[in-house]
């Protein structure tokens, strides 16, 4: 029995080891090499921390080979016409001020990608434009891998759904789904020419990358409607996919001005940045072991996949992760931890967090789509991407954030 | 609603109000002025692998029988055939209705029966309900979320025919409990809009409008409606006393790094104001903006609160309005007031079970039991 007065401290025997912990003596024999140790010894120290960050941000030679396939994600900002080359990571803002670190979050890390996105957006929006003039199959392919772009540049900002990226929702005029189909089809029959006012007015669930997606890839359009959706005979299919396609860029340029606006003076406190993008990461990375991927996995339900009409849900999920490496390499926040919490069990911590997201982003693209893979029950391939992401959520929910004082669980998605 | 069904309806609630301490049974157990000591401990709880379950603690044995249902569970409500309700977590469309075996078995988890409960067309389940006086009528809160309106969903207790409903005169209905009196129904709106389209998303938290709503339980007309100066601080769980005193613990929806709340509990005495339970900034700041379930010591006049995200349990001496202090504990989440032992029980998210005994001064705490393999949820219920 324990007594305790005024303001207690945490160290009360009321205070059991909880269960984590117990999870922390076995993740070794859990997850083999999960938490295999820098060969360097690290510093302890503030300012050694710091320039350690240089070397944590760098290649990792325990990192497997580049084994993508032909399909693999492409390079953030490859083949988005205007799309601004990005500095070199700095990782010394950890070591300066508080707001140094916040500067290097929102221009190095967070501004980019809404950068990117605004352009794979407007990209897109050109494409179909031009696709629309003269449709042929060509054409159709440039507007689809313009799709897949976009797509991929907006899952690369799915660990920032905060702040400007959910005022007045929208993200979800960016990406909504399951689309509203009856909505979508009603449209298509629409005496009127379709603009970007009718289908905004339509609502988030026929505009956006999925009802776009769903315009490009869905294979009931394929046989005999898709034949005629882009006819210019019948335009109302081109006159939908530049109108929604209009839409995007729009939506993209608002939070990216909106971050603009805000700078660093978004954020309260470094604790404050910290706690939520910790929270964003770990919801990113637990739709991929649920949502995104898992249940459809486990359940043997491939409709449940996000972007199997496009048969793109390993590379857009790739690129989601590869968002969040971004934002800790780039942003800072590598650094940043390494600067607030020298501890040594800190530190293997977030090296094991950045190996692990490492590896994720190389692991091989399959031949075949997920959706397929998953519909001929052979899912081999599919399961290192479970894998990796629930280490991940390990390392990150269960180790790394109670220990830099991130409560994870509540949130927009938790509560009560 | 039909008037058969009205009639329906008032035939249950009014069998009720006569023989209310036979019917409310143990979802009343917090207004009781002094249960007998429970037996049983039920709460919804997660494994931490996943999955989702509905436990039947023996409090002496510390005997667990896990019931695996297909929703995450939030609030229990014991039913008059001895079944237990567990409301699904919003926003859910069907809650689980369990029948454990006697107590005498020694059947697993396995052998307890399962009931779903699908909510009506257009409505999800918002994690709380509650019984009549009778127990004959089971209220439900629930959110009409094409119409955006708050409702109680009013079922048989029995055989869960639906009869009807009743507005909660706001938005985001959480918790729900009968008081004292057996005729009058507190509600807590949250004040949150949601839509299932949008998950868990909170839609209008810049002009969200949480209050404090007693209704007739007989005929859903509004009595009285109270809210707080914040419109950002969600009033979502409740305790009722004997004495009809009403405890409100509080969910903060602004950005407490740029404006802090000014409490996270609120209290308001029979028939008086609500009003928040005075603390000072700093020993606010644990408790992360958050709230979770809160029981009251009659004898001691002391409300405890969980704060699961602060991992410390704050009590408040009431009628005096002081903050007493608080303790940690690892992610508490239910608390329940055990007369008999002059303590307060709580669960955590360890898998543990402690209780706790306040004092002036102190507070001490005791392991009761722990289960590595259960998160419990927010709310536990003693029987």
């Amino acid at each position: 029995m324990h007594q305790t007065s005024g303001k207690p401290a945490r160290t009360s025997s009321l205070w059991h080891p909880p269960w984590h912990f117990i999870l922390l003596t076995a993740l070794p024999m859990l997850l083999p090499g999960l938490l295999q140790a820098e060969k360097k010894p690290l510093p302890a120290t503030r300012t050694e921390a710091a320039a350690a960050a240089a070397v944590i941000s760098g290649t990792d030679a325990n990192l497997p080979a580049d084994t993508r396939g032909s399909n693999a994600a492409q390079a953030p900002d490859a083949g988005v016409p205007g799309a601004v080359p990005e500095p070199e990571p700095d990782n010394t803002a950890a070591a300066g001020s508080q707001s140094a670190f916040l500067q290097q979050l929102v221009q190095q890390g967070i501004l980019p990608l809404y950068r990117e996105l605004e352009a794979a957006t407007r990209n897109l929006q050109q494409q179909a434009e031009t696709f629309c003039h003269q449709p042929d199959t060509a054409g159709l392919e440039t507007v689809r891998q313009a799709w897949s772009t976009a797509m991929q540049a907006w899952a690369r900002t799915d660990g920032l759904l905060f702040g400007p990226a959910i005022e007045g929702q929208r993200d979800f005029h960016i990406w909504f789904s399951p689309v509203k189909k009856q909505i979508i089809k009603r449209l298509l029959k629409q005496a009127d020419p379709l603009t970007p006012d009718t289908v905004a007015a339509a609502g988030v669930g026929a505009q956006g990358l999925a009802t776009l997606e769903y315009l490009l890839f869905d294979p009931d359009l394929d046989t005999p409607e898709r034949r005629t959706l882009f006819n210019p005979e019948n335009p109302q299919g081109c006159h939908y996919l530049v109108a929604a396609s209009t839409l995007l860029p729009v939506h993209a340029a608002s939070i990216r001005q909106n971050w603009e606006q805000t700078g660093a003076g978004f954020f309260v406190s470094e604790q404050e940045a910290l706690e939520v993008l910790v929270n964003k990461f770990y919801q990113s990375i637990e739709k991929v072991s649920v949502s995104r991927l898992g249940k459809a996995l486990n359940d043997h339900k491939p409709y449940q996949l996000d972007n199997w009409r496009s048969g793109q849900s390993l590379l857009v999920i790739q690129a989601s992760m590869d968002g969040i490496q971004r934002l800790l390499d780039r942003g800072g926040i590598h650094a940043c931890l390494l600067a607030l919490y020298p501890a040594d069990e800190v530190r293997q911590f977030i090296s094991a967090l950045r190996n692990q997201v490492a590896f994720f982003r190389r692991l091989p693209i399959p031949e075949q789509s997920a959706f397929a893979l998953i519909r001929a029950d052979d899912t081999e391939a599919l399961q290192p991407y479970l894998q990796r992401a629930r280490s991940i959520q390990l390392i990150l929910g269960i180790h790394l954030a109670p220990l830099i004082g991130v409560n994870l669980g509540f949130n927009d998605n938790d509560g009560d | 609603m039909h008037d058969a069904k009205r009639r329906q309806l008032l035939q249950l609630a009014g069998a009720g109000i006569l023989g209310a301490a036979a019917g409310a049974g143990m979802s009343q157990a917090r207004a009781a002025n002094a249960p007998p000591p429970p037996s049983w401990l039920f709460s919804a709880c997660d494994h931490p692998d996943g999955g989702h379950f509905l436990t039947r603690l023996e409090l002496n044995s510390g005997t667990r029988q896990n019931r695996r249902t297909p929703m995450r569970g939030h609030a229990l409500t014991a039913l008059p055939d001895g079944r237990m309700l567990m409301v699904g977590r919003r926003p859910a469309f069907e809650s689980a209705i369990v029948a454990f075996p006697a107590a005498s078995a020694t059947a697993t988890g396995a052998d307890a029966g399962l009931t779903l409960l699908q909510a009506t067309a257009g409505r999800h389940f918002d994690g709380h309900g509650c019984l009549s006086a009778s127990g004959e009528v089971l209220f439900t809160t629930e959110n009409a979320y094409e119409r955006k309106r708050g409702v109680l969903g009013i079922r048989d207790s029995r055989t869960f025919e639906h009869l009807g409903e009743y507005e909660t005169h706001g938005l985001d209905p959480h918790d729900i409990q009968l008081m004292p009196d057996g005729k009058t129904l507190v509600i807590a709106n949250g004040g949150i809009e949601q839509h299932p389209d949008f998950g868990r998303r909170k839609l209008n938290l810049d002009t969200m409008q949480p209050s404090l709503v007693y209704l007739d339980a007989d005929s859903g007309r509004k009595i009285d409606e109270y809210r707080l100066p914040d419109h950002q601080l969600s009033i979502r769980h409740l305790v009722v006393t004997a004495g009809a005193d009403v405890g409100v613990a509080l969910q903060y929806e602004g950005n407490r790094y740029r404006s802090p709340p000014a409490s996270l509990a609120a209290w308001q005495a029979g028939g008086g104001e609500l009003q928040l339970l005075p603390v000072e900034p700093e020993a606010l700041v644990p408790f992360q903006g958050y709230m979770a379930d809160l029981a009251y010591d009659p004898g001691r006049d002391i409300l405890a609160v969980t704060s699961p995200r602060g991992n410390r349990v704050a009590f408040w001496k009431v009628r005096e309005r002081h903050f007493l202090y608080d303790t940690p504990l690892p992610k508490p989440c239910g608390i329940t007031f055990l007369a008999h032992q002059a303590a307060f029980l709580v669960s955590c998210g360890d898998g543990s079970l402690r209780t706790l005994h306040p004092a002036p001064d102190t507070v001490t705490g005791r392991l009761q039991h722990r289960f590595a393999d259960s998160i419990w949820d927010n709310h536990l219920l003693p029987g």
